[in-house]
């Protein structure tokens, strides 16, 4: 009986605490490299007229662009569709950038962790590259 | 001499002493206090539930010994069986005590069925003393039967409990030093009847029909009825079984007063909602009759029982292939100890 | 299968009526909760793999299974997951905790047969079905796609 409280109470507060890393923090937008900001805004613009979508971080480097976002929780059986739609819009508005798009809650918070320390500007443009190469590698990991 | 197919015993062949061994989980049957001894673990200090079986039998032989005056060298036949594959638990035990032996299988209705032969070995003079039992293991018998112990598979409320225990008697002759404590009067011996239910969940509605039949049989090939009886006890058809013969028997006439058809299963742990549909298992008659039964016989607060084990003959291997569950039950008549002896043996 | 004789057909509907039903929506709704509480504890799971280290959603699955069967074992093995499931029925046998407890309670069992014929042959005994049939309608799912990708119904 004493096991069985002691873990509905971690149930408890592993669950309140899930309930806090999905709030919503964005939108958010992130600039290494300048001459990308009309882009960035469009990207952004298109994300937030899709409703399916609430939380956005788009990271703009010199040739990679990644866009994360997360998908609202009645949508998530759609979500490969809406990343589909997503994809082919950037293919057909950018055709020569390299753009990754993620739907990945782990894409979303290095991403959004990255953007953070941009802002407070403990990066330098180097290093940030660095970083957004990293989780662009992550992204692409698959097992 | 014999009428019908009841055997009918001419030189009282009686039961002498009983040694009853409970495990664990029977301690909480509210009939405990009377079990000569319950395991406190159910391996026993062995190393396998097979092992813990063959213990459960040596302990209960070891007290129906320490109980009577008769000498283990005296023992002229060991009659055993349980329900571990080719019942090597009985015959391992067997080897331990170095008596001609005989193992006996008749699943569940193994306690009567030894109870039975034993009394014809002695009322035929071919044996002075014998030794029958029966036990059961609740692990080793779910582990060949249904799946491993800790398995989290959900039984259906049908299902029964497989008692972990052993009860032993000692059959003879009553004489100056060993009273007995009821005589065995007559025995109908089962036939193997077979409805079609092939649940192996659902044993008691497989065995009411060979448990009616050999009630109704008993009666008839002894004219007797229900009224001649003070109990009328069958083995492990538990709380969905024993309805279903008592609905039996009220189609072939026979009708009970309240509280004279009783059930072993029923009784070795009352409701216990862990148990579902009750106990079962070679162990749950002998125990029960040998324990509670045969005390209230020896007070002499009943005279007269028939005591029915019942017994569903499958195998894992039969009901995977589909086949129905054949099932047999052995009736035999009980009946209290004279007063006369009863009276010397007090003294 | 050999047919029911009329007697026992008879007697079948005699003992129907003192059979103790199954009461199903009870167990329907005891599984869903039991199922469910487990399910929410492997996304716990999950979402601590990809807070903590560096699993993504779509890696920090198999991570995942791991703990959850790891778990399983260890309930198992105390001897709880029994009762548990005779509690929640399919609720704690269809979550990958119950195919972890197939195959610890079988091994649990069979170990007084030995290493090598008891716990190895026999750890399997249930679980064995579940990879069989898993493996095969996983082939036969993967044809069914195949074929649909190559004709165009689907993408």
């Amino acid at each position: 009986m004493k096991i069985c409280r002691l873990g509905l109470l971690m149930m408890i507060i592993l669950l309140l605490g899930g309930c806090a890393v999905f709030q919503k923090v964005g939108p958010a937008e992130m600039i290494i490299h300048d001459g990308h900001k009309d882009l960035v805004s469009s990207i952004k613009q298109q994300i937030e007229d899709t409703d399916e979508i609430y939380d956005t971080v788009v990271i703009a480097a010199k040739d990679k662009i990644l866009v994360t976002y997360k998908v609202r929780h009645l949508n998530r059986f759609k979500m490969k569709s809406i990343e589909k739609k997503l994809t082919t819009w950037l293919k057909d508005e950018f055709p020569d950038k390299d753009v990754d798009v993620s739907s990945d809650f782990k894409i979303f918070l290095e991403s959004y962790n990255l953007y953070e320390q941009w802002e407070k500007k403990e990066l330098t443009g180097q290093e940030a590259e660095k970083k957004l190469y990293e989780i662009i590698h992550l992204k692409n990991e698959m097992t | 001499m014999k009428q019908g197919k009841t055997w009918i015993f001419q030189h009282k062949p009686s039961i002498l002493s009983t040694g009853v061994i409970g495990g664990p989980f029977e301690k909480k049957s509210p009939y405990s206090s009377i079990f000569d001894a319950c395991k406190d673990s159910l391996w026993m200090e062995q190393d396998s539930f097979e092992k813990a079986n063959r213990i459960l039998i040596e302990d209960a032989v070891d007290t129906v010994l320490s109980k009577s005056a008769v000498l283990a060298e005296d023992i002229d036949a060991l009659l055993m069986g349980d329900l571990i594959n080719q019942i090597t638990p009985s015959s391992l035990a067997a080897r331990t005590f170095s008596t001609p032996y005989l193992g006996l299988f008749s699943a569940c209705a193994t306690s009567m069925e030894g109870l039975a032969l034993s009394a014809a070995l002695v009322d035929g003079g071919y044996c002075d003393n014998v030794l029958t039992g029966a036990s059961s293991h609740n692990a080793a018998v779910e582990k060949q039967f249904r799946y491993p112990t800790e398995y989290g598979g959900q039984k259906p409320p049908t299902a029964q409990w497989t008692v972990t225990g052993a009860g032993v008697a000692l059959i003879g002759r009553e004489s100056s030093q060993n009273k007995a404590i009821a005589h065995i009067e007559k025995a109908t011996i089962g036939k193997v009847l077979d409805k079609g239910i092939k649940d192996p969940f659902n044993m008691g509605a497989a065995m009411a029909p060979a448990a009616a039949d050999v009630i109704d049989r008993h009666f008839r090939q002894t004219n007797q009825s229900p009224e001649d009886f003070d109990l009328i006890v069958t083995g492990d058809l538990a709380w969905i079984g024993h309805s279903i013969t008592e609905d039996l028997l009220k189609e072939k006439g026979w009708h009970f007063k309240e509280e004279q058809f009783l059930d072993c299963g029923k009784l070795m742990y009352l409701d216990d909602p862990a148990v579902q549909a009750g106990a079962s298992g070679p162990a749950c008659s002998a125990m029960m009759i040998y324990s509670h039964f045969l005390k209230e016989l020896e007070k002499g607060s009943i005279k007269k029982i028939l005591a029915v084990a019942t017994g569903a003959l499958l195998s894992p291997l039969t009901f995977q292939q589909g086949e129905s569950i054949p099932c047999i039950a052995h009736a035999v008549e009980l009946v209290c100890a004279d007063n006369s002896s009863r009276h010397g043996r007090e003294s | 299968m050999k047919k029911q004789s009329a007697s026992q057909k008879a007697y079948q509907d005699l003992a129907a009526v003192h059979d103790r039903k199954r009461p199903v929506l009870l167990n329907c709704v005891k599984a869903f909760l039991v199922g469910g509480l487990i399910c929410a504890i492997g996304q716990a799971v999950t979402v601590v793999f990809v807070l903590y280290f560096s699993f993504t959603e779509q890696t920090a699955g198999n991570p995942t299974v791991s703990v959850m069967i790891f778990l399983a074992m260890i309930v198992t093995g105390l001897g709880l997951y029994d009762r548990l499931g005779q509690f929640a029925g399919a609720g704690s046998a269809v979550p990958v905790t119950g195919f972890g407890n197939a195959i610890i309670s079988a091994a649990i069992e069979h170990k007084t047969e030995g290493y090598v014929l008891g716990v190895g042959g026999n750890m399997f005994k249930l679980a064995g079905s579940v990879i069989v049939f898993g493996v095969v309608s996983a082939f036969f799912l993967a044809i069914i796609k195949t074929l649909l990708i190559q004709w165009g119904v689907i993408g």
